[in-house]
């Protein structure tokens, strides 16, 4: 059995919003792109509690970018998910689809 | 920025420095007013102390069992040590008291013993808040929620065994009332367990 991590459905937005923004996925670009694609508002302390629990559980990684005047300075930490969560996340999902496959749910409609 | 710096020295309490100055810098880009940047550096604040809570709760509610007895038992010797002796001297006092020539002002023993008594309750409750941060190195202000859980429920089940409340509206106002006293009665315990993590090294 591989050593991949069970997930939480927010841990696997976070982890599938880092993977969309590519290099720019810092505390700010993450919380926006949750919102634009959920729809859901993650609060601040939420989103930087789970990104500290994904980072200890080796399935993202972070480091400090350079500081910026715009920020008074302080330097943006930047995310990226590391290959034990990307096997994470795609496990999760695999199961999500295995789970939805042949399923009709009343009122909605599938692609 | 004064307030960014504030910000930053609340967030490092419960993270480390870097991690608090970036997550201040997203703070700043999000909020576009003060008070969300507030809210958001509080709540921010409140997730990672309780999420270092969480992590360990076992370990930490029996630290706080601990700091409990002990926060018992030097209240117990302070009280033995000073304010029986106010109350001795009050009471050597009172032999010697004539009405006529009122010399003695009790009301001076009782000033003195409430002063003490609220001065003792307030440092010794700062010394537990030490002492349970020493022992929970890098989550020092855990502790100190565990020990208000714990304050809270021996408070609510002394209050349900030797108080009545008729109604559920009563109890339920006893309860909140309860939980919102066993906090304010932290914050010596909490000033201490900042103390302690200020002078820690950096995590």
């Amino acid at each position: 059995m591989p050593d991949v991590q069970t997930l939480g459905e927010f841990e696997q937005i976070v982890l599938l919003a880092i993977l969309r923004l590519g290099e720019n996925a810092y505390g700010v670009t993450i919380r926006e792109e949750i919102i634009a694609r959920t729809e859901r508002e993650p609060s601040p302390g939420a989103l930087y509690v789970t990104l500290d629990r994904l980072e200890e559980k080796g399935l993202v990684r972070s480091q400090f970018g350079d500081p910026t005047p715009q920020r008074g300075g302080r330097a943006k930490r930047f995310f990226s998910v590391s290959a034990k969560g990307v096997e994470s996340v795609a496990r999760a999902q695999r199961s999500y689809q295995r789970l939805m496959k042949g399923l009709k749910l009343p009122g909605v409609a599938h692609a | 920025m004064r307030n960014a710096q504030l910000a930053e020295w609340i967030l490092s309490l419960v993270t480390s420095p870097e991690r608090a100055a970036a997550t201040v810098g997203d703070l700043m880009e999000n909020a576009s007013e003060l008070g969300m940047f507030w809210l958001g550096v509080l709540r921010t604040a409140g997730s990672l102390l309780w999420r270092e809570f969480a992590e360990d709760p076992a370990n930490l509610m029996g630290l706080a069992f601990r700091g409990f007895l002990l926060q018992f038992a030097l209240l117990l010797a302070f009280f033995a040590l000073f304010l029986i002796p106010v109350g001795l001297a009050g009471l050597i006092a009172g032999l010697f008291w004539n009405p006529t020539a009122n010399i003695f002002d009790f009301s001076v023993f009782a000033t003195v013993g409430q002063v003490l008594g609220i001065g003792l309750t307030l440092l010794v409750s700062f010394q537990v808040g030490r002492w349970m941060a020493r022992r929970s190195p890098g989550r020092e202000l855990a502790p100190v929620i565990a020990f208000t859980i714990l304050d809270f429920a021996i408070s609510s089940a002394a209050g349900m065994i030797f108080l009545r409340q008729d109604t559920l509206s009563q109890f339920l106002l006893s309860l909140v009332l309860g939980f919102v006293w066993s906090a304010l009665f932290q914050i010596p315990a909490f000033a201490g367990a900042v103390w302690v993590r200020t002078k820690q090294t950096p995590r």
